[in-house]
């Protein structure tokens, strides 16, 4: 198989549902007529699992994953399969490791023991070399600063990379009412790190929407923006993962705000629920 | 769409159509078949393993009209159908399906899935294995590295390696699958 370089590119971004309307028949027929085509497709398929598994697409690639990929039970299968698979390899690399050091050491290397080696401190000693010793010093105050920054902002505010075990929930406009309306309960399980929350939105005239979450006080416990709908089975939903982990139980209303084509922010019908732990 | 299934004389006759040697054309059927399956996944029309199977009974009640004119490789011609296959479907609107949620598995069945793994990583063979274990290990830069490496040793390219990786996953795949849904005896 020699096959060109965009090709698995090109086979990539038609699995994620990236590629504009008009390229997609000549891709479709090489996919039926090409034997060779197919195959590479199923590899850049599995290379794709991979990267997503090991969070190593980017924010738009990863709900095109989600939404338009992951939808037949095969490639669910197919998903948990590679999850599994990557766990069993984490599992035996180091005895991996210290065979194929071993192995694949040319002959006579093995025989000659190594000199023993300096302290890895030594060259930077002061005595041995003091601009050195004060720049890498300097350094280390940077990386310890940076890395202290970033988690703590990681903390803050998770990416959508960190979701963890997700617990999904559909949710219709209204809740509690004071007459007493029907109340809609959701109940995690122990562990769910993110409520993935499928809030149903009549139409498709929004570019995007904003959705900020309260509790009962009125207070705000999480918000996001640029959120888009998606449709299935002939609906509209708008997906807001929820970072729960620490959130309390208690009375909460999600506000959804449409943005249109020209920018105005509309407000739109809210979404209450019960989270019970 | 029509789901009416081949009769046994029409699907005899399609696979003379695709290959007059019996054996073969068996492959070619399945072949096609895998390959409209997946082009229906991708194009989001559902089920794909209905619509991939309403395309073959289509050509093969064409066969009667186009047999004698139509010349060529049989794909494109499944292709066509296929192609309008798919209009229809955005015309009823069967496409799109909601996106399955990837949910925490339980404990027991990552206990198996590993279980077989072991089991099935067994019966490789100890190239394959290695090819298998080399090629997914670590990370990025190591990885790649890794990669060369194992090309050099086995004298093969990059690309060569790449997909006979892949064969070997993909038997894994199959073998954990079985070994999954194989009861278990108490």
């Amino acid at each position: 198989m020699n096959l060109e370089t965009n090709q698995s590119e090109t086979i990539r971004q038609y699995l994620l549902g990236l590629v504009p309307d008009e390229e997609l028949p000549a891709i479709d027929e090489r996919l039926v007529t090409d034997g060779e085509f197919y195959d590479e497709l199923l590899i850049v398929e599995s290379e794709l699992i991979d990267q997503y598994l090991s969070d190593e697409l980017s924010t738009v690639e990863r709900q095109k994953f989600e939404s338009h990929f992951l939808v037949t039970p095969e490639r669910l299968a197919q998903v948990r399969f590679a999850k599994s698979f990557h766990r069993y390899l984490d599992d035996k690399a180091p005895a991996i490791d210290s065979e194929s050091v071993v192995d694949n050491a040319p002959d006579g290397i093995r025989d000659v023991d190594p000199p023993p080696p300096k302290p890895w401190y030594y060259s930077f000693l002061p005595l041995q070399n003091p601009v050195l010793a004060y720049s890498f010093v300097a350094a280390l105050v940077l990386i310890v600063g940076g890395l202290s920054w970033a988690g703590w902002n990681k903390y803050r505010n998770p990416t959508p990379l960190d979701l963890g075990k997700i617990y999904i929930a559909e949710l219709t406009p209204g809740g509690p009412t004071r007459s007493g309306g029907e109340e809609k309960k959701i109940t995690l399980p122990t562990g769910t790190n993110t409520l993935e929350l499928r809030l149903a939105v009549a139409g498709d005239e929004y570019r995007s929407y904003r959705a900020v979450l309260v509790e009962q006080s009125g207070s705000e416990v999480w918000k996001e923006a640029n959120l888009t709908a998606n449709s299935y089975a002939g609906a509209k939903f708008v997906t807001a993962n929820v970072p729960v982990r620490f959130m309390p139980a208690g009375l909460y209303r999600l506000k959804l705000t449409g943005r249109t084509a020209d920018n105005q922010l509309e407000d739109l019908p809210s979404y209450a629920f019960r989270l019970i732990r | 769409m029509d789901d009416q299934n081949l009769t046994p004389e029409l699907f005899e006759q399609l696979l003379d159509w695709l290959n007059p040697v019996r054996e073969q054309a068996g492959q070619e059927y399945e072949n096609i078949r895998r390959r409209l399956i997946k082009y229906f996944t991708c194009r989001r029309c559902f089920p794909p393993e209905d619509a991939a199977d309403e395309t073959m009974n289509r050509v093969a009640k064409k066969l009667a009209e186009i047999k004698d004119s139509y010349v060529g490789p049989r794909p494109p011609y499944f292709y066509k159908v296929a192609s309008l296959i798919l209009l229809e479907c955005r015309r009823i609107k069967t496409l799109g399906a909601p996106p399955i949620p990837l949910t925490a598995e339980e404990q027991s069945e990552l206990e198996q899935r590993h279980g077989c793994l072991d089991q099935c990583m067994e019966d490789l063979s100890n190239e394959n294995r290695e090819i298998v274990l080399e090629y997914y290990q670590q990370e990025k830069r190591a990885k790649i590295d890794r990669r060369k490496r194992l090309a050099e040793k086995l004298g093969i390219s990059l690309n060569a390696l790449r997909i006979r990786a892949f064969r070997v996953r993909a038997l894994l795949q199959e073998c954990v699958l079985l070994c999954v849904s194989r009861p278990v005896l108490k």
